[in-house]
């Protein structure tokens, strides 16, 4: 019988000891083998991790990038407008009083703008069967803020889009593309320097009206 | 008379060596990503945050409380246990402080398979293995206060992983060390009511031999673990 000694242990029988602590070495090296090592370290000396769908856990953990950056950071090199990223990981930055602790942010963006501020209230009219194009001039990384609606809530093909300056024909980016709608939102931080803004298409058998609302700070709006 | 029956029991032993790992697997050990924003984010004396931070690691610091479960498993008394765990506070609260002031960077692998073989050691000496195989018994006061030094190291070095801002580091560090034992202190409620419970069991001196082989195969888990990261990190 073992034994309940004063120092607070008991003595278990030298055999079982023995046994119990080899046991014990074993299950610990089979966990390890199959287990533990193949997910933590994508160590899988048996191949059973691999079967288990350990390993994966490794390798998605390996693969997981902890700062995903936007196309949109693409902004900071600015040349006219001056964006800052703010991301709460950069260590040069004050701390966010507003983030939950440890929130990790995609992306947060505050730019100081060199041009004016503007708003622009504009009516086009479309001919029936015809395009037409409004632009705007902005800096890379400028804001851009826009609503149109037709009027009389015909629909029309809308492409928003920019095209660098000094474009080659065909050089152009679409941003929003809507077929068959009566009104369109959205906003913008240029990419690129250049022209942007907004084509419709008038596909109906009668002129359409579209009233065309946009702020930000470019420094330029023309329909062409 | 023999303590551990052999035969359709022993898979209760396998299950919870599972179950240990299997919560090492879910709790990440260490301060979680999210804290660790936190910790990198924050400038100055933050006294609350730091004591729920050193609370937080303890009480889901399993290695932690795998060892406590070892050092109390056979303690009776309120006054054994006191004298116990504050031998285990002493000596992990003495490298935790000097650690983050001397900017100690010891390797967290080495430091973290140094405890899971602490959890090992308690668990043999539990079943008097030194006694039956050494013939000595190695002072366990002595044991507990060294592991506790260890214990200190790897949260001191935790700690310092994070770039503790210069500003406010003593109260930060402090707060953070109160943290520690209050966690440890709720978490040894609970490890103590469960004990109780099981010693209240008829079955529970048949139990604890293999309650304690299966504590010394988590420890062993948790060495192999970190040394092979120590090895290959």
């Amino acid at each position: 019988m073992s034994q309940t000694t004063q120092s607070g242990a008991i003595s278990a029988p030298k055999k079982e000891l023995l046994r119990g602590t080899v046991i014990a070495a074993i299950v610990a090296g089979v966990i390890l083998a199959i287990a533990v090592l193949p997910a933590e370290y994508g160590i899988d000396p048996t191949g059973i991790g691999k079967k288990l769908g350990l390993t994966a856990m490794h390798h998605a953990a390996a693969a997981t990038v902890p700062e995903a950056t936007p196309a949109s950071a693409s902004a900071t090199s600015a040349t006219v407008a001056k964006p800052t990223v703010a991301n709460l990981s950069a260590p040069a930055r004050k701390p966010s009083t507003v983030a939950a602790p440890g929130e990790e942010r995609g992306i947060t963006i505050a730019s100081a703008e060199t041009a004016p501020y503007r708003v622009d209230t504009m009516e086009i009219i479309l001919a029936p069967g015809k395009g037409l194009e409004v632009k705007t001039s902005l800096a890379k990384g400028a804001t851009l803020i826009y609503s149109w609606k037709t009027k009389g809530g015909e629909v029309l093909n809308h492409d928003f889009h920019g095209e660098p300056l000094n474009a080659k024909h065909d050089e152009f980016e679409s941003f929003i593309l809507e077929d068959n709608v009566s009104e369109s939102r959205g906003s913008l931080i240029a990419p690129f320097t250049g022209v942007h803004g907004w084509y419709w298409k008038n596909k109906n058998k009668t002129p359409v009206t579209v009233v065309l609302n946009a702020s930000g700070f470019y420094t330029d709006i023309v329909r062409k | 008379m023999i303590f551990v029956k052999r035969g359709p029991n022993t898979w209760r032993w396998l299950l919870a060596a599972l179950l240990s790992v299997l919560a090492g697997a879910v709790l990440a050990h260490g301060v979680s990503e999210s804290d660790k924003g936190f910790l990198q984010g924050a400038a100055g004396v933050q006294i609350v945050p730091y004591l729920y931070l050193g609370a937080k690691h303890m009480a889901t610091g399993y290695d932690h409380l795998l060892f406590l479960v070892g050092v109390i498993f056979f303690l009776y008394r309120m006054k054994d246990i006191g004298l116990y765990v504050t031998l285990f506070a002493v000596g992990h609260s003495t490298t935790l402080l000097l650690g983050v002031l001397n900017g100690w960077h010891i390797n967290a692998y080495l430091v973290d398979a140094i405890i899971g073989l602490s959890i090992v050691y308690r668990a043999f000496d539990n079943l008097g293995g030194f006694q039956t195989f050494l013939k000595v018994q190695p002072n366990k006061k002595a044991a507990v206060l060294i592991f506790g030094f260890f214990h200190g190291l790897g949260l001191a070095t935790k700690l310092q992983d994070f770039s503790l801002s210069p500003d406010g580091l003593i109260p930060n560090m402090i707060a953070f060390n109160v943290g520690v034992e209050i966690g440890q202190l709720l978490a040894l409620s609970m490890i103590l009511i469960a004990m109780r419970y099981w010693r209240s069991t008829a079955s529970f001196a048949r139990h604890a031999v293999r309650g304690n082989f299966a504590l010394m195969t988590a420890g062993f888990v948790l060495a192999g673990f970190q040394f092979t990261g120590f090895l290959i990190k």
